[in-house]
């Protein structure tokens, strides 16, 4: 009998993915739609939809992948909070999942895993 | 800078509080980045767009996905079975309505965006050229045909043809006009058609002085030959010229447009000035392998320019245009394209209006079923799932509709061809249009079904379930819900246009049986008709060729053709002149001395018919005063007239005729503005005969006529022939015209019976098809107004029960229930009667007692059948029990 994870991972999207990566890398006091969008264009040079990058926090939120709580007021917000992103667990969890997916599905092509940054 | 109040506005409204503050702060905080950046401007552009792109994103968020079921799929299949009555209505409504839609849609397919049924087809291109200067269209010429037929790479198989209309006579002497298309052998190979028997045209048919050779259509094989299997090689004569059939083309090959015949197109460019170079009707080709129609217009544009340099005395202004076959070949104007377009839409509005009756329908019904609806909202269905849900099932009546509409619209095209043809006397239609449905209609319909799904289904869905919050509180019974004012707006509608269309169908159903009865008194199948011409493109020997040569051959031919027919066993008489029940003008006359007053304030407009010297003898008709028609008043200057009994009677009062004059307003049979109005010579009454049958016409079946002489020179001229054996004769009268003149024409040959049938069928026709729409608009006003009063019933049961119980009048209760209901049904009664009573009032002055008589009835009647729609509900009403309705109230 095959032993199976008793917590699902949910699946990524491609943007979904980056989305995650960055807040990770930002860390949860600076992931915030703005960041997220300016690390997302700055590391894969792509322009990015700040709506895009919104909408995906929403449905990252849904799944329960991340959580988000509300920064201190900024001036250079006009006075607003930001509504800062962290990963949650389960988020981890399908970052790990899909990244391992991806590296195994590329390592076994001759020539791409050399390549792949 | 704050992000735009606009954004912040949108964002509001559909945002959670705490998000828009997200966002706004988002876009702040991006927003001043960018006028460091980029300056105020542009960043106020910028941040504009963002907050626009945001604000959709969200929307699209809150927006339910649809998720559809095979159970919502059967649910509705389920509902249409619960539901027959609506289902029925609904049904039978929609498919009219979508059948109208898919009709419209093929029409205006095949008129604007036809597809030829050939194999190259949608590569096939025509050439036209257009005079800058003046703004006009210049016909190409054989010397044009040469240039891109040798220039130009993107189009191969360039041709070019004429049409002519001729007699074909065969070996048996028979005669009949045949269409015939002068074609370039290359457009055989355009076309890529191979003969059916024998072969098409080929390159050196085209030599001048070649033997002349015919390809005929199969029709013609068929019709004229027998389907003879040995026609080919057969001589038989286009017009006095004989020709070798070469090839019978395959059954529909009808190429350019309607052609029945081809012969080759000789055309004697070579050394020829570019000026003297002969016309050329129409030049076409195919795209080459791998050439768009981009391509070839950018090489023809380079071609023409060049064309325009070098021959700057006939091609200065001139450019070409390539476009697409048909529509380089009729030039629809921008009027008509827009008219085609216009009547799309009116018939996509006709569907919304029938739709947003069926969404009254629906609304009543989902209404009823709210108890349920909240059920599956307290087990935790969402507004979108229970939306989702309702617009399948309307789906699932619009896609049975569809089924039923698009049949319809099959049936409906082939009785739109066959009223055109009747109607239009179109001939021939061009090979590219057809009596069926093209297979984009189908898909179109299923469009429109989707439509109906988003009125009917949708719509009434949202406004029910907006109630969602108040049943996720518990109150699932007690509906709140109310009719809105589009509701009312769509009953008073419907009850106005029902109003307004009884009177025209009862004058159009009146119509039709007077027709019906219409008599011409005479066997009217033992006389046949057909019109004789001499058509001017006829080669006439050399040196004569001018219009008045042309005209001393046809009233030699007509004269010839009588002399023929009356020594022609069978035959009891012949004479020239308007068949009786055919169309003949009425025209405005003035009446020289005293004269009735008329019926309209306008004056006198009898029917006006030409006819032939004995005319009258042939049908019975017997001269009581004077004389008739003589040789010598078929002189174009002539000015006596004829008239009859009645016009004695209605216009003269009785008084003696012989002497008086008359004349005509103005020249045509229309009515022109005072000002255009050219009062035309005064004539002179010579004669008075009985009355005779004039026109099949509803509107003016006996009454006063004119009859004049039918000039010397009248070309072409109507035959009518009185030979028992009827249509039967008509191949012994083409062998008679054909031996009178070669060029002389017969066309369609008819007998007077089948002349009054056609107007009959023609008026039929519209007699069903104004009831059909007359029914179901009286249907859905009637299910309408049932909805109206059921839901308001069923919305009062307890108020009515308690009512009832406390010994309330139950005549006062009936009157409250009724009177909103009835409020909409009279006011739209009354707004479609005053309408339909103003058209007789704007266009003739006066509305007929007998018309507002129908009016009145017509508004009566719908009224009293709302009245009996109403009956159900109000007999639930009064059945309420009084503990029947405190239970609806727990």
């Amino acid at each position: 009998m095959t032993k199976r994870s008793s917590v699902p991972v949910e699946p990524l999207a491609e943007f979904e993915l980056l989305v995650l990566l960055a807040a990770l890398h930002l860390g949860s006091d600076e992931a915030y739609t703005v960041s997220i969008a300016d690390d997302i264009a700055e590391r894969t040079g792509r322009p990015v939809r700040r709506a895009n990058v919104f909408t995906t926090l929403q449905r990252l939120e849904a799944k329960g992948l991340v959580s988000t709580r509300l920064g201190e007021s900024r001036p250079e917000r006009g006075g607003r909070p930001r509504r800062l992103v962290v990963v949650t667990a389960p988020g981890l969890a399908s970052v790990r999942a899909t990244t391992n997916a991806i590296q195994t599905m590329a390592g076994r092509v001759k020539g791409l895993s050399g390549d792949t940054r | 800078m704050k992000p735009r109040r606009l954004i912040s506005a949108l964002l509001r409204r559909i945002a959670s509080p705490d998000r828009v503050a997200d966002v706004l702060g988002d876009l702040e905080e991006a927003h001043r980045r960018r006028v460091e950046r980029h300056g105020r401007f542009v960043a106020w552009l910028l941040t504009m767009l963002e907050g626009l792109d945001m604000t959709l994103a969200i929307a699209r968020l809150r927006v339910p996905r649809p998720r559809v079921s095979w159970l919502d799929v059967k649910l509705g299949v389920r509902m249409l079975r619960r539901y027959p009555g609506l289902t029925a209505v609904a049904g039978l409504a929609l498919g009219f309505a979508i059948a109208i839609g898919a009709l419209t849609f093929e029409v205006v397919t095949q008129a604007l965006h036809p597809t030829l049924p050939l194999a190259h087809g949608d590569r096939l291109v025509g050439f036209r050229l257009w005079n800058a200067e003046t703004g006009r269209e210049v016909t190409p010429t054989a010397a044009d045909l040469e240039t891109w037929r040798t220039e130009l790479r993107s189009v191969e198989h360039v041709s070019a043809f004429r049409s002519f209309e001729r007699n074909l006579i065969t070996p048996d002497g028979q005669s009949a006009a045949i269409f015939v298309a002068e074609m370039s052998a290359a457009a055989f190979e355009a076309v890529a058609i191979p003969a059916l028997a024998g072969r098409n045209i080929i390159p050196s048919d085209e030599t001048p002085g070649a033997p002349d050779v015919l390809v005929i259509g199969f029709d013609v094989w068929q019709e004229r030959f027998g389907g003879a299997p040995d026609v080919v090689g057969r001589i038989a004569r286009l017009g006095a010229a004989p020709v070798t059939i070469v090839g019978v083309m395959p059954e529909g090959f009808a190429f350019p447009i309607a052609h029945e015949a081809w012969t080759p197109l000789r055309l004697e460019a070579a050394g020829q000035a570019r000026r003297d170079s002969p016309p050329v009707g129409f030049i076409f080709g195919r795209l080459s392998p791998g050439a768009s129609l981009a391509s070839a217009q950018a090489e023809v544009a380079v071609v023409g320019a060049r064309v325009a340099r070098e021959f700057p005395d006939t091609h200065a202004r001139v450019s070409p245009d390539v476009l697409p076959y048909v529509e380089a070949l009729i030039d629809l104007p921008a009027i008509a394209r827009m008219a085609l377009h216009s009547t799309n839409l009116a018939a996509v509005l006709f569907l919304a209006l029938v739709a947003g009756n069926v969404a009254l329908l629906m609304f009543a019904r989902t209404v009823s079923r709210e108890a349920e609806l909240a059920m599956r909202s307290a087990l935790g269905a969402s507004r979108g799932r229970i939306v989702t849900q309702l617009f399948v099932e309307t789906l699932v009546l619009g896609l049975v509709s569809a089924v039923a509409g698009l049949g319809a619209a099959a049936v409906g095209m082939r009785w739109v061809f066959r009223v055109l043809e009747v109607a239009v006397d179109v001939g021939r239609w061009p090979f590219w249009l057809h009596d069926g449905l093209s297979p984009m209609t189908p898909m179109y319909a299923v469009v429109l079904a989707g439509l109906v799904a988003l009125i009917a289904g949708a719509g009434p869905a949202f406004r029910v379930t907006g109630t969602a919050a108040r049943w996720k509180a518990g109150a699932a019974s007690g509906s709140t819900v109310r009719f809105g004012g589009i509701w009312t707006g769509v009953i008073v509608t419907q009850v106005a246009l029902t109003v307004a269309c009884l009177p025209l169908i009862v004058d159009v159903g009146l119509d039709t049986s007077r027709l019906r009865r219409f008599d011409l008194n005479l066997p009217a199948d033992e006389f046949v008709t057909t019109r004789l011409v001499i058509p001017d493109d006829t080669p006439l020997p050399a040196g004569q060729e001018n219009e008045t040569t042309l005209r001393a051959r046809f009233e030699a031919a007509r004269r010839a053709m009588i002399a023929a027919l009356v020594a022609t066993p069978g035959v009891r008489s012949a004479t020239y002149g308007s068949p009786p029940g055919d169309y003949v003008p009425i025209r405005w006359i003035d009446v020289e001395g005293p004269a009735q007053p008329a019926r309209s304030p306008a004056g006198h407009r009898p029917q006006v018919a030409a006819v032939a010297p004995g005319f009258f003898d042939v049908f019975g008709g017997r001269i009581v005063a004077g004389r008739d028609f003589v040789a010598a008043d078929a002189r174009d200057d002539a000015t006596a007239v004829v008239v009859n009994q009645s016009f004695v009677q209605e216009v003269l009062g009785g008084a003696a005729p012989i002497g008086r004059r008359l004349r005509f307003r103005h020249a045509g049979s229309g009515a022109p503005a005072e000002s255009e109005a050219a009062p035309q010579p005064w004539l002179e009454i010579v004669g008075v005969v009985t009355d005779l049958p004039l026109a099949a016409d509803p509107d003016r079946p006996d009454g006063a006529g004119v009859y004049t002489s039918v000039s010397a020179s009248t070309l072409p001229i109507d035959l009518i022939v009185h030979a028992p054996e009827g249509l039967r004769f008509a191949p012994r009268l083409r062998a008679i015209a054909a031996r009178v003149d070669p060029a002389l024409r017969v066309s369609t040959i008819s007998t007077l019976g089948d002349l009054v049938r056609t107007e009959t069928r023609f008026y039929a026709f519209w007699f069903r098809l104004s009831l059909v729409v007359v029914g179901i608009l009286l249907l859905l006003s009637l299910s309408g107004i049932y909805a109206v009063v059921s839901f308001t019933v069923s919305r009062r049961t307890r108020e009515i029960g308690i009512r009832l119980a406390l010994g309330a009048d139950r005549l006062r209760l009936l009157s409250e229930v009724l009177a909103t209901p009835m409020l909409r049904v009279v006011i739209g009664a009354t707004t479609g009667a005053a309408a339909i009573t103003m058209l007789p009032l704007l266009d003739a002055g006066y509305v007929a007692p007998w018309l507002m008589g129908v009016i009145a009835g017509s508004a009566a009647l719908v009224v009293a059948v709302s009245v009996l729609a109403c009956a159900v509900p109000i007999r639930r009403a009064l059945r309420i029990q009084p503990t029947e309705a405190l239970r609806a109230a727990e």
